[in-house]
């Protein structure tokens, strides 16, 4: 491929995003060192929407700062206003995406059930919206494919059990761990491949970057594909540097689901 | 810029509110600093959303759209390195990948105008975090140097967030042009952000 193939997807995916072939040809030509993957086009692209921006910002409801706010004190585990660190949740739990009922709660309600939920397990008493029930209805709705976890090669691995479950339709799914060892995201994170037996020998596609902070409970996480899946034939789970990477070099695989 | 008579602020004020524009937000953010998490949803907020208005189909979509695109930032705000650019545009950097990302995945075109229209319009926060950025100020310039064609293009592709396919068929312009027109936009706006190609080596 040459460069300005290369500077021509690149520039494309900032502004209008790819297809999947072209996104194969851009994966292709990284893969193989002809290209080398860069974000100024995104950076660019992103200023230069601010500036052609001209009108004056709408105003964000309400109730989507407070599930703004709600998804952050998850993630970080802390309650606004005390700037006190609570135990460790789950990453992978979100504020419920529709339900006005925690602002009908409250704040304190929100921020006591965040201090259960992490007593508890945020899978026990997960909101409708949790990942833990969303995983259970795509179950349920049968249309979905469920596969074991089994350990993979490297020697980081730990002894992580639970399952993959993907809906190829709705190109959606969750994986489920338990004795995957937690990680501190600022040294590395664990990232999903997903194998599609229609794409030949193109790299495995990105299924998304993910935390795991309590081994010894159940973390559901769902599962976040870069592209569209064809036929998901394996699914693996790496260690990457922090924010993943774009081709992995599958030095360490710490576990592997497959029929 | 003047606030009109009726305006509304987005979000309550914040107790701790004296963070200066100047200092980072997301390398506190990464820290996990309760203030610094609600500085940034109150800073950057009106300019996920306004994007995602215009890329998602129906508010719902659009709300959810910007919760994805803060998760995201908060896992993704250790990598913030202020050498490499501002924050406003490591946010709408995150926030544009993730709203492309979404449309392909459901397969549906942005649709514009397709939410209603706020009844108030702000003099939002996060405005002023863009007026005072200087790497706005040197695409500002930029873009005042584009031809009016490579400026319509990109106008149309990145705000109202049309596909390429949907400028050509609004414009008249072959596909090929649409795509000429928006690539060498792009280019004269990463030189004066002073962005280097590794593709191409430094044009200028």
């Amino acid at each position: 491929m040459s460069a300005d193939r290369c500077t021509e997807l690149l520039i494309d995916r900032a502004i209008w995003g790819l297809d999947a072939a072209e996104e194969a040809e851009l994966a292709r030509a990284i893969e193989s060192g002809e290209s080398e993957f860069d974000l100024g086009w995104e950076r660019a692209v992103a200023v230069a929407t601010l500036v052609l921006e001209d009108e004056p910002a709408a105003i964000v409801p309400p109730e989507l700062v407070e599930r703004l706010e709600r998804d952050a004190a998850n993630y970080f585990s802390f309650e606004f206003g005390s700037q006190r660190k609570l135990r460790a949740v789950p990453p992978a739990a979100v504020a419920p995406r529709t339900s006005n009922a925690w602002s009908r709660l409250g704040w304190f309600v929100a921020a006591a059930a965040i201090i259960v939920a992490a007593w508890l397990g945020w899978d026990r008493i997960g909101g409708d919206a949790s990942p833990a029930r969303a995983r259970s209805e795509m179950l349920a709705r049968g249309d979905a494919i469920r596969l074991d976890w089994s350990r993979g090669p490297s020697d980081r691995a730990g002894d992580p059990t639970g399952d993959v479950v993907w809906d190829a339709h709705a190109q959606a799914g969750f994986m489920r761990f338990r004795g995957l060892p937690a990680n501190d995201p600022a040294e590395f994170q664990y990232q999903l491949w997903i194998f599609d037996g229609e794409r030949g020998t193109s790299p495995p596609v990105d299924g998304g970057v993910f935390d795991i902070a309590n081994a010894t409970l159940d973390t559901v996480v769902p599962i976040d594909p870069k592209l569209l899946v064809g036929k998901a034939v394996t699914f693996a789970v790496t260690i990457e540097r922090p924010g993943g990477v774009v081709v992995s070099e599958q030095e360490h695989i710490v576990t592997l689901a497959k029929p | 810029m003047s606030a009109p008579a009726s305006v509304m602020r987005p979000v309550p004020a914040f107790v701790n509110d004296e963070r200066s524009m100047t200092e980072s937000i997301l390398r506190d953010v990464a820290d996990g600093k309760a203030n610094a998490v609600r500085d940034c949803i109150r800073r950057f907020s009106g300019s996920v959303w306004s994007l995602a208005r215009r890329f998602c189909p129906t508010q719902q979509d659009a709300e959810d759209a910007v919760q994805d695109i803060f998760l995201d930032l908060w896992k993704s705000a250790s990598r913030y390195d202020p050498s490499a650019g501002s924050e406003i545009a490591f946010v709408m950097t995150i926030a544009r990948r993730r709203l492309i990302d979404r449309t392909r995945r459901v397969s549906r075109a942005p649709s514009i105008q397709s939410l209603p229209e706020p009844e108030i319009v702000a003099d939002h926060p996060t405005r002023d975090a863009v007026e005072f950025d200087e790497e706005v100020a040197k695409v500002r310039e930029a873009m005042d140097r584009l031809r009016p064609e490579q400026r319509e293009v990109l106008t149309m592709s990145l705000v109202q967030g049309h596909t390429h396919q949907q400028v050509a068929e609004r414009t008249g312009m072959p596909l090929g042009t649409v795509k000429s027109h928006a690539r060498r936009g792009l280019m004269r706006i990463r030189d004066m952000l002073g962005v280097s190609d590794p593709q191409q080596g430094d044009r200028s």
